[in-house]
């Protein structure tokens, strides 16, 4: 299946945007309701680090096949001001922005893989997939 | 191509510009989406009669390839706003770049008549002008699909602005029903007029049912954390009703602790606890 959506995040709007195409392509790959529910709550949190801590950036869904069968990927991508301390933020509890600091690591449990890489002064792209089973 | 067969296909388009109108008219009409009644007949010919108007003053001087040179503004500005207001009205992608296609054919069959004596002519002039027609229809689409998007926005921000009744069902009781998108704004002004609710209202339980929720991120989870504590701080206890199964085990997976938060699956039961708690008893009249 060749399917690809993206969304640009520059308002909280957008977060919500983001979340709605994630839930619709994850209904449609034939996901049942608990993981459309871990897709589009990972969607959420990876689309508002975006908006909150770069200010733009984009969010690109779209369906795969691999190894484990049909899946979604999700790369969520900014170029903002990147991450200093990837280990740091991928702990539970770590927030810059009184948040809970759940985001990130929250994610990467709601998935099967998870992939970050940042580059302070240049940005921060997270790659997420998660497997129908 | 040579500049005297352009010059046919603009003098072409001068010379029977009513011809073309009424017949492009007349080929719409015909379209689904006049049949479906989104535009009138009144609104359609005076689209049509401007957007022709606009396409010969953009023509006359020769240009029928650059739609970017600045002859072209005007058309340009005057499509997209069309288009935008048919995505608006519920005019499908191809209803609305059928506005232009359906041109492509009356002016053809103009070329034919003119031109059936000189084969090379016209099948150049066809080409031009059908390319012509193609780049002015990719503007519109273009301008659709944006139209859309402003469409989808404006939804999602009258589903913002929902306004959020904080119900009083008993004496001491209060119930939250949360409905659509918890994020931001809307959220602070809930916690606001929810803890005001509570002093005025002097209640000491607070439902906060998050049914109608569709996701709960961290950051909802700590918006509805932060409004419990500070309910709590005024005296009023919270229960979270309506979580569903899958939003329940998300929240574990995410690692935000609920655990100091009485929660319950249905508003019914939450609404059961509060009764309890306050010692009331609902029991069926006799009789
Ligand atoms: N896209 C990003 N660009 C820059 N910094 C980020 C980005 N995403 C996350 N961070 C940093 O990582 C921290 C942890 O993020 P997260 O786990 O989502 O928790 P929270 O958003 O609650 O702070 C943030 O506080 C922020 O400093
Ligand atoms: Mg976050």
């Amino acid at each position: 299946m060749k399917e690809v959506k993206e969304t640009s995040i520059k308002s909280s709007e957008d977060v919500i945007l983001a979340r709605q195409v994630a839930r619709e392509m994850a209904k449609k790959l034939g996901f049942g309701l608990a993981d459309q529910t871990r897709i589009t709550t990972a969607v959420s949190e990876l689309s508002r680090n975006i908006y909150l801590y770069a200010g733009t950036g984009r969010v690109v869904i779209k369906a795969v096949s691999g190894d484990s069968g049909k899946g979604m990927e999700i790369v969520a991508e900014d170029n903002g001001p990147g991450i200093p301390d990837i280990e740091m933020v991928m702990q539970d509890g770590y927030s810059t922005s009184k948040g809970l600091g759940q985001g990130l690591p929250g994610t990467k449990r709601l998935v099967d893989e998870f992939e970050i890489k940042s580059k302070v002064g240049a940005g921060t792209i997270v790659t997420i997939k998660k497997w129908l089973r | 191509m040579a500049k005297k067969e352009v010059s046919n296909i603009s003098g072409v388009l001068v010379k029977k510009e009513k011809e073309i109108l009424d017949a492009w008219i007349k080929a719409q009409a015909d379209l689904p989406a006049f049949q479906k009644g989104l535009i009138t007949a009144k609104q359609l010919e005076e689209e049509s009669s401007r957007f022709l108007k606009l396409l010969v003053k953009a023509v006359a001087g020769g240009n029928l390839e650059d739609i970017t040179a600045p002859e072209y503004d005007e058309i340009n500005k005057s499509l997209a706003d069309l288009s935008t207001s048919r995505a608006s009205i519920g005019f499908s992608p191809s209803e609305t770049t059928n506005f232009i296609l359906s041109l492509r054919q009356i002016f053809i069959r103009i070329l034919q008549k003119e031109f059936d004596d000189r084969l090379d002519t016209l099948v150049n002039a066809g080409l031009v002008f059908a390319d012509l027609l193609d780049k002015l229809a990719i503007v519109t689409f273009e301008a659709y699909v944006k139209g859309r998007e402003e469409v989808i926005r404006e939804q999602q921000k009258s589903m913002l602005e929902l306004s959020t009744p904080v119900i009083q069902v008993w004496d001491e009781i209060l119930i939250l029903p949360l409905i659509g998108s918890v994020d931001s704004a809307r959220a602070k002004q809930i916690m606001e007029s929810l803890l005001e609710s509570i002093v005025t209202t002097k209640s000491s339980m607070v439902i906060i049912d998050i049914t109608g929720v569709p996701a709960v991120d961290t950051e909802v989870a700590s918006r509805l954390l932060r409004t419990m504590q500070a309910a709590r701080l005024m005296g009023a206890e919270s229960i979270l009703t309506g979580l569903s199964p899958q939003i329940s085990q998300t929240i574990v997976h995410l690692g935000v602790d609920l655990s100091g938060f009485v929660t319950r699956a249905s508003l019914r039961d939450g609404l059961e606890l509060a009764f309890r708690k306050l010692k009331l008893k609902v029991t069926k009249a006799e009789g």
